[in-house]
């Protein structure tokens, strides 16, 4: 039997799960640092968080194509029962291994799932922008609206209009503030919660900024699980420069308009580009191809908007950090830059100017 | 040597060109029965001139038409006319009329067989003329008859003639070959050509990953006048029409039904340059042309030279057949070619290849949702957005499709190459051309 398709008949190897395999490997070196700094804490935010998005998506999309619908439901109850076991004293401190354990068997269950990798990505990327000393229900929950309201309800992959990472940040921000403004860790004084550089920033405590450099390049700074080093995030960013994964035009433009900002304003520039979550924010949020422009222009045009709104906020907000804002704003006009910044067409004359001869 | 411009766009596929670029082109043997259909090409149809029971000759016409755009066909072989049937086309997945005739092996050559003379001896008239005899159409696959081509309508200045011989499409190797054997041919043809569009400046274009091609046509340049070379970067799609003349000339056709002529262009394959030179010097029509026969599945990967008319199962049997199964027959290169639901369609003008994929390399991998990477936009070469017309024309928004430009799209299949989420975007692209056109035929 001869098949019959339409060409091309060859494709290159390169499919959306290499890709995601490429970001979880460039964000594997930052996670792992913070595990090994911030030790288990770290590590249960981690695994809650990536497990979670693992587990919505399957029961998500069983139960969207009606596949294994009873069993699925079954799978459904007993995910969201375990956190009841919380309640009893003995089992406490435990509850988010169960509930790592209970996923990892539902998984097991529907293995015959495939995963595009998205959702590893969501759920690492929204464990990086959470404070590592919070309850392990946080990131449960946040993953559930991730991928749920941040991806799932917009019609799944591709389809959603905002980073779901950062879509789940922002809500959880909204509901439990103590929690996400807080928890941060700080490695060489013992308290486990400390203000972040950008905090002591804010507060006017940061007298010589630059002498944090050292720290924020290399771990000795508070701040999320994924602010621990900004050094080995710009590593990540390269290596998905590099094996051409993200659009570099992005970062650049994102990190460079932030630079040009705080100079103008006076500011330390290179402080601001290695505190908080710029770094991050650049080179894998802001580098999501659902929520960013399709054409260089418009990706140069949505890293600018995204390094000016940070620093708008981040100078004149009342807030310390203004990255989740600024790319979530940026997201909401990407579909206006794509419609608008369209490439000129082969042969096509570049649009008559309105009101010319 | 020329400074090349380059393009916007495109990829770069592996080529694997190895299989067959080493391999001198070979005669393959006559076919006992050919099967000429008589349409090959861009334009009208063809009527048969001959009838069943007629006894006819290599080289005799035995299809042609009235109309402008149109070429006729001639027999491959001589012996008697079996029947006049309609017959698959290899392009278009349909059965089209062809005249049926079995060879009587002696291949008996026809009255009208007889050397034209050179370049330089004849007038532009009179090449035109041959040129619409011998059924010449473009032999790199598009089929557009080569009289029409060369014929430009009054007003048009052309100031430059093309000869592609980019071969940018991977596995295919004839036009390599042909240049690196028959230089001295396709400089005739070019010569020839370019006379017949009243052309004074023409270029060979060439990809550098034929060197020794660039070598010999350069040999066989020495002392001639009005023709050049460039060696262009190896660039898919650098062969098409419109990107070859942007990589060159830095040029841009506008618009479809825009042509090259409109920027003062003509381009022609090296391939038919060569066979118009062939015509020039032995008086043979257009029956034959060369054909890589290529792929991991088949035993010996050839460049063959083919009678036109010959089934693709004899033409594979040429080269010894095939490793086991097939998975995919594909008429043309990977890139841009026809794949074919039966090994019994003919050779026809526009044959440049028959690439035959094992079932693996055929197996296709499960796609995902478009997750808004770029790729396509990135490497269109017409800088097409190719997710949404895709978009537009599953949802059936038939404007946005038409505003998104489809119509100007090569389908050369960049986009659905890179694509990592593997939607056969071309193949929505054609959709929803296809629609767009019988709605403008409906007059909606
Ligand atoms: S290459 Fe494929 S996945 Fe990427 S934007 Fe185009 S259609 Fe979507
Ligand atoms: S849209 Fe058409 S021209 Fe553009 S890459 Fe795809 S097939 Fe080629």
């Amino acid at each position: 039997m001869l098949k019959v398709t339409s060409s091309p008949h060859i494709r290159a190897q390169e499919n959306t799960r290499y890709l995601m395999r490429w970001v979880l490997i460039a964000l594997a070196p930052s996670a792992l640092y913070s595990v090994y700094l911030i030790g288990t804490n770290a590590l249960s935010v981690i695994l809650v968080s990536v497990l979670s998005c693992l587990g919505v998506e399957v029961i998500w999309h069983n139960l969207r194509d009606g596949k294994h619908v009873s069993r699925t439901w079954w799978e459904l109850v007993f995910l969201l029962a375990i956190p009841l076991l919380g309640m009893v004293p003995a089992l406490g401190a435990f509850v988010q291994w169960i509930e790592c354990v209970a996923i990892l068997v539902v998984l097991w269950f529907e293995r015959e799932h495939r995963f595009d990798g998205s959702a590893a990505v969501t759920g690492l990327l929204l464990a990086m922008v959470l404070p590592p000393m919070i309850p392990w229900w946080v990131p449960f929950f946040g993953a559930i609206l991730a991928i749920a309201i941040g991806k799932e309800i917009f019609g799944g992959l591709g389809y959603n209009v905002f980073n779901p990472a950062l879509v789940a940040r922002a809500a959880l921000l909204i509901s439990w503030p103590r929690y996400l403004t807080a928890g941060w860790f700080k490695p060489v004084v013992d308290a486990s919660t400390s203000a972040t550089p950008l905090v002591l920033f804010k507060n006017r405590l940061g007298a010589e900024v630059s002498a944090v450099y050292g720290p924020l390049l290399f771990s000795n700074t508070g701040g999320c699980i994924g602010e621990v080093s900004a050094f080995l995030l710009l590593l990540g960013g390269l290596v998905l420069a590099w094996k051409k994964v993200i659009h570099v035009e992005i970062p650049l433009a994102y990190l460079g308009t932030m630079a040009v900002f705080a100079a103008l304003a006076h500011n330390d520039p290179i402080f601001h580009l290695l505190a908080g979550g710029a770094m991050l924010g650049a080179w894998f949020m802001a580098t999501d191809y659902v929520t960013s422009p399709l054409t260089t222009k418009g990706r140069i045009l949505f890293g600018v908007g995204c390094g000016f709104i940070t620093m708008l906020l981040r100078l004149y907000g009342k807030a310390p950090e203004g990255v989740t804002y600024a790319i979530l704003f940026m997201n909401m006009l990407t579909p206006l830059i794509d419609r608008s910044l369209r490439p000129r067409v082969y042969g096509h004359i570049a649009k008559p100017v309105r009101g010319g001869k | 040597m020329i400074a090349v411009k380059g393009f916007r766009g495109g990829v770069h596929p592996p080529t694997n060109k190895h299989l067959t670029e080493d391999k001198p082109i070979r005669k393959a043997s006559e076919p006992a029965r050919a099967i000429v259909l008589l349409s090959q090409h861009t334009g009208a149809p063809c009527e048969p001139l001959v009838k069943v029971g007629d006894y006819v000759k290599v080289g005799q016409k035995i299809g042609d038409s009235k109309a402008f755009v149109s070429a006729s066909v001639h027999s491959p072989v001589s012996g008697k006319v079996a029947s006049i049937e309609p017959w698959i086309h290899p392009a278009l997945g349909k059965k089209v009329p062809a005249v049926i005739i079995d060879s009587d092996g002696q291949s008996t050559l026809h009255e009208s067989v007889t050397p034209k003379g050179s370049a330089e001896s004849l007038s532009q008239e009179e090449i035109r003329a041959i040129i619409r005899e011998s059924g010449l159409v473009g032999l790199g696959g598009a089929c557009f008859p080569t009289a029409v081509k060369v014929s430009p309508p009054k007003g048009k200045t052309i100031d430059t003639f093309l000869l592609n011989g980019a071969e940018c499409e991977p596995y295919l190797t004839a036009d390599h070959r042909i240049m690196l054997e028959r230089a001295d041919l396709v400089v005739e043809g070019a010569k020839a050509l370019m006379r017949a569009a009243g052309v004074r400046k023409g270029i060979i274009c060439i990809e550098d990953n034929k060197a020794d091609a660039v070598k010999a046509v350069e040999r066989a340049l020495r002392g001639v006048s009005g023709l050049e070379i460039a060696v262009l970067p190896t660039h898919y799609p650098q062969g098409a029409e419109k990107q070859l003349i942007k990589a060159v000339l830095g040029r841009e056709v506008p618009p479809p039904p825009g042509l090259p002529l409109d920027v003062g262009v003509v381009v022609s394959n090296v391939g038919t340059a060569a066979a118009l030179a062939t015509t020039l010097r032995t008086g043979l029509p257009l029956i034959s042309r060369i054909v890589t026969v290529t792929g991991q599945s088949v035993v010996e990967p050839s460049n063959l030279e083919v009678k036109i008319g010959t089934l693709f199962s004899s033409v594979i049997q040429d080269c010894g057949g095939l490793k086991g199964e097939p998975g995919k027959l594909i008429m043309g290169g990977p890139m841009m070619g026809v794949a074919q639901y039966t090994m019994e369609a003919p050779v026809v003008k526009g044959t440049s290849g028959l690439l035959v994929m094992s079932p693996e390399e055929a197996r296709e991998e499960e796609g995902t949702n478009c997750i808004r990477c770029g790729r396509c936009v990135e490497a269109c070469p017409v800088n097409l957005m190719p997710l949404f017309i895709r978009a537009y024309t599953e949802a059936g928004k038939w404007d946005m499709v038409e505003r998104y430009d489809a119509f100007d799209c090569i389908e050369c299949g960049c986009c659905a190459y890179v694509c990592p989420a593997k939607i056969p975007l071309v193949q929505w692209i054609r959709l929803g051309k296809n629609e767009l056109m019988s709605r403008r035929k409906g007059g909606k």
